[in-house]
């Protein structure tokens, strides 16, 4: 079988993590989201996802549907939560 | 001459309407008429100086919802260097000084809904524009997810043609560069980068590096656990989690919940602004909401990647060094703090107040750090914090997420009958439930 891998950067700005990765371009997002979650350990219900130029990539689609190159910086955004402040 | 004569003609018109008091819809016709005199003469900077002075206060009688309060003439006149002037559906920005910008081809900035093309000279009796340029789309799908697109290079009537480059979505990576034909790419690699061919057993492959360690290897299948449904509606991605907030009334707003809301809301004000009158516009407030990750991302004491955040979202405005101040009045930064607490900021940009719209009252003192960072940002310009009298209170522990979207929705001036967090719960529900 044949496999395509490319070198990318992900780029957690939150969490000031930077990781070089290569992903087969045939996986899917999610599977690169399960592989951060031990990592960067997100807080109980908060969700991870993933974003190039700006734009949201969906977790049900694979690399290979994005525009994704060698290279390509992906920012990791960890979903945030709140209902009142307390001291 | 002619220019002269049409002076007066359009004096002596304005001082009958005046005399006359002529009705609304008159009113509108004859401003179209005068706008489209003054577009057609355009290029005599006399002319429409003229216009602009004669017929600004005249013809102005009805506000648009956008407008201030206080009329803005001051704080426009203060970008000497930056010269707006309003078409229908659009505005030219052309620079009167060049020196404070580094891109060498361009000399004015064409903008309007979902638009924005940068070209050293754009005629604006024309859509189609031809020459070389640099141009920002945004397109939205059903779902109000966006689609950018950032073209560099050569135009035919509108239409990409001639040599030119594409970026990957709102990115610095070069997507394409070649020749285009009639806005398509004349020939597409089918790969544009290397790849390394291997052949393996597992269909899924993740090795993640810190530094030079791999910390994580992947060759494991995913594990079949049961995980919760989502989309992705707003460029956000919506889960049943986050129906289930809305739906139960005291539940905690996410990240997702309140950023959709800012993408619906800058779709919305873009499109009006565009739609106000060329001859109100001018002194109508054109204003965006940030959506909280991007403040959330920041850090005190880290300007270099703070500006990086913050210029990675304004990308389309990197022809202008990301002087947002230039075409925009207001910023509106939403920000979650310590993943519990949500509130508003609304960054003036013609005076640097801070406005703070919190459902909560706190003192001064505790929004200084949101201070410090937007300071990194705009060159320490902000040095006034204001704690808004028009904010609703919150008195329960789950309501900072929904009285922050009506405080958005009221600073956008958008008509949308919403009074309270239920209500505004029951239309977030509506809005971002799965098709």
């Amino acid at each position: 079988m044949s496999i395509k891998e490319i070198p990318i950067i992900l780029v957690c700005k939150q969490k000031e993590k930077t990781y070089n990765v290569q992903v087969n371009i045939e996986s899917s997002i999610e599977d690169l989201i399960i592989e951060l979650h031990p990592l960067l350990q997100p807080g109980n219900q908060q969700q991870i996802v993933l974003h190039f130029g700006n734009m949201i990539l969906n977790s049900k689609k694979q690399f290979k549907d994005y525009n994704i190159v060698k290279g390509s910086i992906i920012d990791i955004i960890i979903y945030t939560h709140g209902g009142i402040f307390l001291n | 001459m002619g220019i002269k004569f049409l002076c007066l003609t359009l004096t002596f018109i304005g001082v009958i309407c005046k005399a006359i008091n002529i009705d609304g819809q008159l009113q509108n016709k004859l401003k179209k008429l005068i706008q489209k005199v003054a577009q057609s003469h355009s290029q005599d900077k006399s002319f429409v100086k003229y216009i602009s002075e004669k017929f600004e206060g005249f013809f102005q009688n009805k506000v648009p919802q956008l407008l201030p309060q206080q009329l803005k003439q001051s704080e426009k006149a203060s970008q000497t260097n930056f010269i707006i002037r309003h078409y229908e559906n659009f505005l030219i920005a052309q620079y009167s000084n060049l020196s404070n910008i580094k891109s060498n081809i361009i000399g004015q900035i064409k903008c309007q809904a979902h638009k924005i093309l940068y070209a050293k000279s754009i005629d604006n009796n024309t859509n189609s524009f031809t020459g070389e340029g640099f141009q920002f789309k945004v397109t939205y799908d059903k779902n109000f997810n966006p689609k950018y697109e950032l073209y560099e290079g050569q135009f035919l009537n509108g239409l990409k043609h001639g040599r030119g480059k594409l970026y990957g979505q709102k990115s610095e990576n070069v997507d394409y560069e070649g020749e285009w034909k009639n806005d398509e790419m004349v020939s597409k690699r089918q790969e544009k980068f290397q790849t390394l061919q291997l052949e393996r057993q597992s269909l899924i492959k993740v090795i993640i590096r810190d530094g030079d360690t791999i910390i994580n290897q992947n060759s494991r299948q995913i594990e079949n656990r049961k995980r919760q449904q989502n989309w992705i509606k707003f460029n956000q991605q919506i889960s049943e989690d986050d129906i289930a907030r809305l739906k139960r009334k005291d539940g905690w707003f996410t990240s997702s919940i309140i950023d959709s809301f800012a993408l619906h809301l800058n779709i919305k004000m873009e499109e009006k602004y565009f739609q106000i009158d060329p001859n109100e516009r001018k002194q109508a407030i054109r204003q965006v909401f940030i959506p909280s990750q991007v403040f959330t991302s920041m850090q005190n004491n880290q300007k270099d990647i703070n500006q990086e955040i913050f210029q990675k979202h304004f990308l389309e405005y990197k022809m202008i060094e990301y002087k947002i101040e230039k075409l925009f009045d207001r910023v509106n930064f939403i920000v979650n703090r310590n993943n519990r607490h949500w509130f508003l900021i609304q960054l003036n940009l013609r005076n640097y107040e801070m406005i703070i719209m919190d459902s909560i009252k706190n003192k001064l003192q505790y929004y200084t750090f949101a201070k410090d960072i937007l300071n990194q940002i705009f060159d320490n310009k902000i040095k006034k914090i204001t704690l808004s009298d028009k904010c609703h209170i919150q008195k329960n522990g789950h309501d900072c997420g929904p009285f922050t979207c009506l405080h958005m929705l009221e600073i956008s001036e958008i008509q949308q009958n919403l009074r309270n967090p239920s209500q505004m719960r029951d239309f977030l529900m509506l809005l971002l439930e799965q098709d």
